[in-house]
């Protein structure tokens, strides 16, 4: 879970947590109020009963002024109780004799029914009885009180609760705001985690904020600088190796050209070394011998009559010498080119160039040809090439070169037991990218294989390391592309898909952007 | 000073008949049996006198209801009263009235402390009747002879309050 999802869950359990609190104190409040709202009619009751008591005999004289004392009496034990509203006296034949308390607007109310009788009017409890004296009704009471009071701190009550509900639902509002505005900065650095494990180094997290979370933005900051400087220093030590590494294929393959030079230097040697040119040369002198009577030689002489036919032989001899010598020098000839253009290649290769320039992938796939070739008198590999026009791409000469020479060796080496042998280079332009693909009719690999050909490690050959193709794909992931390997099975050839973006991003890059395939059960995409 | 004037005005309003002046001035201390002006009865027996206050007879002869009202317990005209008509000691008293409601038959008579009151009341209703001394009774009301002997008769049955139940 994540933690503003924690926090909104921390903030909205505080929040029905203060609500539930804040309920149950309604809950109480409520019934306090209920319980004073039946203290009153208690009230009412008690102080009916109690007049009808006490204040009989001064209704039943019809004595204003002693009713009005009776009355005073009892109002006046709840003269602090603010709910009393009024007490009225009326004598046997229904007329007021005295009253206290605030008596309602329409003035004295008409005398009620003479049975005893607590009533609730709106928030008022009315009460009423008539006045007994030995079964004898001498008068009537009558006597209000009101619930103004717990009206009153009803209200209070909801004013009260509203703004706690409100102080309550700002607080939690507050507090939201205020882990949201913690979140943002971790969310900012997560984002900004995000983008340097995708590889830009470039990037810069923002937290304005005086706090610790800026500190650190601040160390995050510092320590992506340090590793960005890492990096620089990184790939040069990458470049260096990638030059030296096309470079000893490069001497590797000169090597082979000179053996070949040397091959054919050797047969040269020998072939004039054995030539019959000797034998013209005693012809020559024996010539010279005869040369004060050449007529009595070839007339007389033995030799002079199998001269013809030596000269015949020794001519045919000479000339099919001559001929092998000027195809060994044709062949030596090529070879001396062979290595020019494997020289030439690798200093067009290795030139000092920007971390990025504009290539054209035709030539670039050519002169990594070049640098692995004679493909057909070296390696006896037929080489088809299906370029398609593309346009130029901005990338790391040398990052890519290098990954072009590892997996033409790679396809060369798969080719090894195979008697014909083929490698088709195609560049296939799509939407947002371009696509070189590298196809032999190799061993190819199993499922297996393939699933692993990345793996840092993984090897299938018997001196390999299971660098190469795992430094290619990382490789091409730096240059913001994918690598992927297909394969129909074991002796079935493999083709390698080289992808590139058409706009080169060293930011965020994604395969989305690049228009790559989600890797299927049938590549192996990095 | 009030009470005598109130003396004299009670002297004043006594009816013509009652008995009360013929002889000279009632004694304030005699113990008067008292009903309205509108009540026609002018003489009760002792004995239904008796039986009036001590609740056995509950209407009069009209068929109104009988309104008895007493003395406050403690005072002395109730023991004098008490004494005299019914018989009975405070003790005697208490226990009878405890008694008649216990058995479900009525309550006792209310009592009045106040003999201004009581006089208002017993003015005021028809069916009311109580006991006061001569001197708290009034104009309106009506003194009641006791077996034909108006208060301050010889005999008279009520006598007056003594000076010990003062």
């Amino acid at each position: 879970m994540k933690l503003r999802t924690k926090l909104i869950f921390l903030q909205v359990g505080t929040l029905v947590f203060a609500i539930a609190i804040f309920a149950t104190v309604a809950m109480l409040f409520q019934t306090t109020l209920t319980l004073l709202d039946q203290g009153i009619e208690a009230k009412a009751r008690s102080c009916l009963r109690t007049l009808l008591a006490t204040a009989d005999v001064p209704i039943a004289a019809e004595d204003p002024g002693s009713v009005r004392r009776a009355l005073r009496v009892c109002g006046e034990g709840n003269q602090d109780d603010p709910d009393l509203g009024f007490i009225v006296a009326y004598g046997r034949n229904g007329d007021p004799l005295a009253w206290h308390g605030k008596l309602p607007k329409g003035g004295i109310p008409p005398v009620p029914d003479s049975k005893t009788s607590i009533v609730r009017h709106g928030n008022a409890v009315r009460g009423s009885g008539p006045v007994m004296i030995e079964g004898q009704q001498f008068g009537t009471l009558s006597l209000e009180f009101q619930g103004h009071r717990i009206d009153s701190w009803r209200t209070r009550f909801m004013i009260a609760a509203g703004m706690l509900l409100l102080l309550v639902l700002l607080a939690s509002a507050a507090s939201i705001a205020f882990a949201l505005h913690i979140i943002a900065p971790l969310r900012k650095m997560i984002r900004f985690a995000s983008t340097v494990a995708e590889g830009d180094l470039h990037s810069q997290v923002d937290v304005r904020a005086s706090d610790e979370l800026a500190q650190l933005a601040q160390g995050l900051n510092h320590m992506v600088g340090q590793i960005r400087q890492l990096q620089g220093q990184l790939v040069d030590a990458s470049r260096s190796a990638g030059m030296a590494e096309v470079a000893t294929g490069v001497l590797h393959n000169v090597g082979n050209v000179l053996n070949s030079i040397k091959t054919s230097a050797g047969v040269i040697h020998k072939q004039l070394r054995d030539s019959r040119l000797a034998t013209l040369e005693k012809v020559n002198a024996l010539l010279e011998a005869q040369q004060t009577d050449l007529g009595g030689f070839f007339a007389k002489d033995q030799r002079a009559k199998r001269l013809p036919k030596l000269l015949s032989v020794l001519s045919a001899q000479l000339l099919k010498e001559h001929a092998y010598l000027r195809e060994e020098s044709v062949r030596l000839q090529r070879q001396v080119d062979h290595a020019a253009v494997i020289v030439k290649a690798q200093q067009r290769l290795a030139r000092p160039a920007p971390l990025s320039e504009t290539l054209n992938l035709s030539s670039l796939l050519d002169a990594a040809l070049d640098a692995e070739g004679p493909w057909e008198d070296l390696h006896d590999i037929k080489i088809r090439r299906s370029y398609e026009d593309a346009p130029s791409l901005v990338l790391d000469r040398h990052k890519l070169v290098a990954i072009i020479v590892n997996l033409l060796r790679n396809a060369r080496e798969a080719l090894t037991d195979q008697e014909e042998k083929e490698i088709h280079l195609a560049i296939l332009p799509a939407q947002a990218s371009i696509a070189i693909t590298i196809t032999d009719n190799g061993c190819g690999m199993s499922e297996e294989t393939r699933m692993h050909i990345f793996e840092h490690g993984f090897t299938t050959k018997a001196s390999g390391h299971g660098f190469g193709l795992h430094a290619c794909a990382n490789a091409v992931r730096e240059l913001g592309g994918a690598l992927s390997a297909t394969s129909e099975g074991p002796g079935l050839g493999a083709t390698f898909t080289l992808r590139l973006p058409l706009a080169q991003r060293r930011r965020r890059v994604t395969r989305s952007d690049l228009g790559c395939e989600i890797p299927s059960k049938e590549t192996s995409d990095v | 000073m009030l009470r005598a004037l109130a003396y004299i005005v009670a002297l004043s309003a006594l009816p013509a008949g009652s008995g009360a002046t013929q002889e000279g001035a009632l004694d304030p201390n005699t113990i008067v049996v008292v009903v309205s002006l509108k009540n026609p009865l002018k003489d009760i027996s002792r004995k239904d006198l008796r039986a009036i206050f001590l609740m056995r007879s509950r209407h009069w002869r009209t068929g109104r209801s009988i309104v008895v009202f007493n003395a406050a317990p403690k005072s002395a005209l109730r023991k004098h009263f008490d004494h005299t008509l019914l018989g009975f000691s405070p003790r005697q008293s208490a226990t009878y009235w405890v008694d008649f409601r216990i058995r479900g038959t009525g309550i006792a008579p209310r009592s009045v402390a106040s003999p201004r009151l009581l006089r208002r009341i017993v003015n005021k209703h028809v069916e009311a009747i109580a006991y006061m001394r001569a001197g708290d009774a009034g104009r309106g009301v009506r003194i009641l002879r006791v077996d034909g002997r108006a208060p301050g008769d010889k005999h008279y049955a009520l006598g007056r309050l003594s000076q010990v139940h003062r």
